[in-house]
Formats: C-alpha cells, sequence, structure tokens
C-alpha cells in the first residue's frame, strides 16, 4: 500500500496538468495517452483509434515491446555478466595482494573518473557497430562498481576472521571461499546493484548510437517522429525493467547476506 | 622471578610433561617515528605443565596479547624460541585454539557450522563433523541453539560457541585473550564457572590473559603479572586454594590483596612512564613548530 501512494500522487498531478492545460499537450502527453501508447506497443491492441490518440490507432511500434525490451535486456544481461565477472575476479585480487594493489589501484581510479560515454569511439573503431559494441560499453560500466566495490569488501575482512581460519589450517583457497568472499558479500551486492543500474544507462546510450533496437532505441526513434507518448512510454518501460532486474538481483542475493541485512540497518 | 620451573600445580599434577616452553623469546617492534627499537617483550621465559591453566595479567598495552599472538603462531618473535609439545612453532594451527576477545564468529554460517569449520577445513565427513561438532556445543550447554544465526545469541553465548569451536580440534593449548572481557559481570560469572567445569572435564592445557585479577585468581593453578615497558614477568604465584573458590573468602582477598599491590605499582609506573612520553613529544606538535 505505502509504496503506491507517492507514484499515484504523480501520475495524478501529471494528468491535472496536462488536463489543465498549463502544460501543452503538445509536449507532455497526457497520462491516458501514454497509457493507450504502452497497451498499443506492448499488446498490439490499439485503443481509442479515434480522435484524440494521436496515431488514430496503431502505431509502428505495436506489439513490439516484447522484441524491444529483449533486445535491451540481453545486452545487459551479457554486458553485465561480462563486467561483473571481471570486476569480482580483479577486485579480489586487489584487495587480496597488496603489492598488486598498489601496482593497478591508481589506473582503475583513473579509468574510473572517464564517462564511459567517452569510450564510444574506441569501442566503435574496435568493434563497429552493433552488438559488440554495446557489450563492450555495459560491461565497462558494470566493471568499475564491482571492481571497487570488491576490493573494499575483502580489504574490510577482519583479521581475526582470517586468523580463525589460519588457526584452523586453511589454505589460501579455503580462506578465499569460506571467509574472505563470505565476509565481502554485502559489499559485493551493494557493487553488483550499482553495476545493474549502470547497465541499464549505458544500453539506452549504445542503443542511440552503436545500435538499433531495444527500449532506447525506440525512445530515440520516437523522439524523432515527436510520439512523445511513445517517448514517455520507452521511458517508463525502461525504469520497469531496471527496477525490476535490481528486485530480482536483491531477492537471489539476499539469501547470502542475511546476516549482514539483519544485523545491520538493513532493509 | 622468571622460571616457571619451581611451580608445581598441586592439585593438578596430572602431568610432568611439559606442554608449552618458551625461552628467551624477545619481541622488538622498529619505530619509524623514532628510529629505535620499541622493546614490547624482553627474554620471556616460561614452562606449561600439560593440563595446566595459567593466567597471564599486566597493565593494558604489557605484551601480553602479542606474547598470546607469537604463542598462537600468528606472530613471530625477535628472537627466543617457543615450542609445543616439544616441537618449535613455526606458524599456526589446529595445536594452538585462540579464543578472541571479540569472538571471531562467522556470522555468514549458524552456529553448529562455525563449531564445525575447522574439522571442514581438516577434511572431516560431514557426519563424524556434526557429531563431533555438537559434542562440543554439548560442552558449552548449547546443543540447543545449534541451528541459529550466531548473530541472535547473547555475547556470553557467543564466546561459548567460540569455545567449542576450539575444543573441537583438540588443540595442545587453549590460548584465551581476554575472552570474558565484553561481556556483563553476571555472565561473566557463570563463563568462568563453564570454563572450570571444561577444564576439570578435559584437562585441557590453558594460557588465560586477563586484565582482572580476580579472574585470574578464582580460575589458575597459577597467576603471572607482567610488567610494561618492556614486558615481562615480574611475579608469579601458584594458587593452592581448594575449588570451586570462593571470591569472597578471606583466604582469596589475601591472595588479590598481594598481587593488586604488585599491580599497582606496575600501572603507575606505566602512567607515569606515558605522561613522560607525551610530554617529550609536545614540542614536535605542528602547532609549537611555527613558534619555533
Amino acid at each position: 500500500m505505502v509504496p503506491t501512494i507517492v507514484p499515484v500522487i504523480v501520475i495524478l498531478a501529471w494528468w491535472l496538468v496536462t488536463k489543465a492545460g498549463i502544460i501543452s499537450g503538445t509536449f507532455l502527453p497526457t497520462p491516458g495517452k501514454v497509457g493507450s501508447a504502452l497497451l498499443d506497443w506492448t499488446t498490439g491492441i490499439a485503443p481509442g483509434a479515434t480522435g484524440e490518440n494521436q496515431g488514430g490507432g496503431a502505431s509502428v511500434y505495436n506489439g513490439y515491446w516484447l522484441r524491444d525490451a529483449w533486445a535491451s535486456g540481453f545486452r545487459v544481461l551479457l554486458g553485465f555478466s561480462v563486467g561483473s565477472a571481471l570486476g569480482l575476479i580483479i577486485g579480489t585480487l586487489l584487495g587480496y595482494f597488496p603489492l598488486f594493489r598498489r601496482a593497478v589501484e591508481p589506473l582503475i581510479h583513473m579509468l574510473r573518473a572517464i564517462p564511459i560515454i567517452g569510450w564510444l569511439p574506441l569501442s566503435l573503431v574496435f568493434f563497429g557497430f552493433g552488438l559488440k559494441s554495446a557489450v563492450f560499453l555495459v560491461a565497462l560500466g558494470c566493471f568499475f562498481p564491482v571492481v571497487v566495490n570488491t576490493m573494499s569488501g575483502v580489504q574490510g575482512v577482519s583479521l581475526s576472521s582470517l586468523r580463525v581460519g589460519s588457526m584452523m589450517g586453511a589454505s589460501r583457497s579455503q580462506q578465499l571461499r569460506f571467509i574472505i568472499v563470505p565476509s565481502a558479500m554485502p559489499s559485493i551486492i551493494t557493487g553488483l546493484r550499482v553495476a545493474m543500474g549502470f547497465a541499464w544507462i549505458l544500453v539506452i546510450v549504445a542503443e542511440w548510437l552503436a545500435v538499433r533496437s531495444g527500449l532506447g532505441y525506440t525512445l530515440l526513434d520516437a523522439y524523432r517522429f515527436v510520439r512523445y507518448d511513445y517517448v514517455i512510454a520507452a521511458m517508463i518501460s525502461i525504469g520497469a525493467v531496471g527496477f525490476l532486474s535490481d528486485k530480482l538481483l536483491y531477492r537471489v542475493s539476499l539469501r547470502t547476506v542475511r546476516w549482514h541485512t539483519e544485523t545491520t540497518l538493513g532493509t | 622471578m622468571k622460571h616457571l620451573d619451581d611451580i608445581a600445580p598441586a592439585a593438578y599434577e596430572r602431568s610432568s610433561e611439559w606442554e608449552l616452553e618458551i625461552d628467551g623469546l624477545f619481541k622488538e617492534f622498529e619505530e619509524p617515528s623514532s628510529g629505535g627499537t620499541n622493546v614490547v617483550l624482553e627474554n620471556i621465559d616460561m614452562k606449561v605443565r600439560k593440563g595446566d591453566l595459567i593466567s597471564i595479567v599486566g597493565p593494558s598495552g604489557c605484551g601480553k596479547s602479542t606474547l598470546l599472538k607469537i604463542i598462537a603462531g600468528f606472530e613471530k618473535p625477535t628472537r627466543g624460541s617457543v615450542r609445543l609439545g616439544g616441537r618449535t612453532i613455526t606458524g599456526s594451527g589446529p595445536d594452538q585454539m585462540m579464543v578472541f576477545q571479540d569472538y571471531a564468529l562467522f556470522p555468514w554460517m549458524n552456529t553448529v557450522e562455525n563449531v564445525e569449520f575447522g574439522l571442514r577445513i581438516q577434511k572431516l565427513d560431514k557426519k563424524e563433523r556434526r557429531e563431533k561438532a555438537m559434542e562440543a556445543l554439548g560442552r558449552v550447554s548449547l546443543q540447543h541453539v545449534a541451528e541459529r544465526p550466531v548473530y541472535m545469541l547473547s555475547g556470553g553465548m557467543q564466546q561459548r560457541v567460540a569455545i567449542a569451536r576450539a575444543l573441537v580440534m583438540q588443540p595442545r593449548i587453549l590460548l584465551m585473550d581476554e575472552p570474558f572481557g565484553a561481556v556483563d559481570a553476571q555472565q561473566r560469572h557463570l563463563l568462568q564457572e563453564e570454563l572450570m567445569r571444561i577444564w576439570r572435564d578435559t584437562g585441557q592445557t590453558i594460557l588465560f590473559v586477563t586484565h582482572s585479577l580476580d579472574e585470574a585468581i578464582f580460575l589458575s593453578s597459577s597467576v603471572l603479572l607482567m610488567a610494561i615497558n618492556p614486558g615481562r614477568f615480574i611475579h608469579s604465584d601458584v594458587i593452592t586454594l581448594d575449588r570451586p573458590r570462593d571470591s569472597t573468602s578471606e583466604p582469596f582477598n589475601q591472595i588479590e590483596r598481594k598481587l593488586r599491590a604488585l599491580l599497582d605499582t606496575e600501572v603507575h609506573k606505566a602512567e607515569a612512564q606515558f605522561e613522560m612520553s607525551i610530554a617529550e613529544q609536545s614540542p614536535k606538535r605542528w602547532w609549537s613548530r611555527r613558534q619555533r
């Protein structure tokens, strides 16, 4: 109940502003129009083919939502997996080996300061237009938050935990598996969640510049054809899938860090 | 008083074997600021009989915890040797189990998983290690919380889990570093009695570090007093009071008074030294440097 209050107020305010003509309908379509655009796009059912509906029935996006969402989602999934896996491995090494950290950490922080979009020209040169470029940008965006959070999580492992491991006779790999990784897990999950957020942002950017499909591409396309109802429908779609993927990630990870959420302010 | 050879734990002569032998041990740290060396432990000699429970008491910073870490194998001595069961210690391992003041349990494992962790590392099969872990939990009367997350347990219970985790490995020596320092007075007393029962039942050799004289006298067959700067033994006493001991009895208080007097002298000396070192440092501070 509580989480629905604010969205309902926002939609109501939006509706009032557009209905009262405070903002012209040309620039900000009514919630109703956006709703029918969403319905048209997701289900292929074109409601209200009369008058008020700008396109007058089915649009060019009719029924393509799933295809578009999957195109974006697939890139997110691929980029997120590659970027996070690399971030996890390198972050763990950075946290565990001080010499490696001293050698590599400054470079990572320097590269991290470059906006991912700045990599686009190089990405296009090396990977060309298409999936590879998009995945590269997403993976790069996911790598940094994961590497930094994993490193700090590993560095945060308490000395006495490690001592318990060593007095039990744990080998390095056992220390890693039973102590270091579980202890760093809350921090790693924070990194993964930030990465997932970045992934959705970057996939949209990539779809504007490097590939020609997906939710982000639809957004751009609708803008070019002055279909602001579809622009907002695309915005809402991206927000929703981003939100859902974060929720999913959080649910999956919750089990491994229940000890953390229950001993801190947590949920 | 340096050697403990003459300390015969009268009522606990289970064995004449020395379990722990420390000879001429020094621990020094380089001090980068002054370029000198800080002697934390100076010429430590001590021997602990098998099945003995010995307490070390001293002011904060006297190096008693460092000594325990060296015996545990977490730190290396600068000079001198530490032998356990006749063999020189080269590093940490299951022969020396430490019980930490902050418990150091793994919150990502439940209670029994924490206890069986060492056995898991030692590659015991699942059934056997669960049996042994449950038995160890029984020793600290915590079988009923085996499946609970450890962070749900009280501080005293957590420390009992940590003790079970150490006991299950059947170490040669149990090292306890101010283990009851973080629990309240009532819990503390219960834990002391529990430790007494465990010691009686298992004959476990225990080296116990505490800052509480009362606790040391209540528990141990001998008490060692340490001085600070450099950390060294200044006194040892065999406690021959009958068990269970009564900390309100006159003989108990007599011992405590005597040891307290010795310890207080040391604490005052340490404080005086600390104040002197502060006084020496102060002109070097940045805000006074400008005036020069």
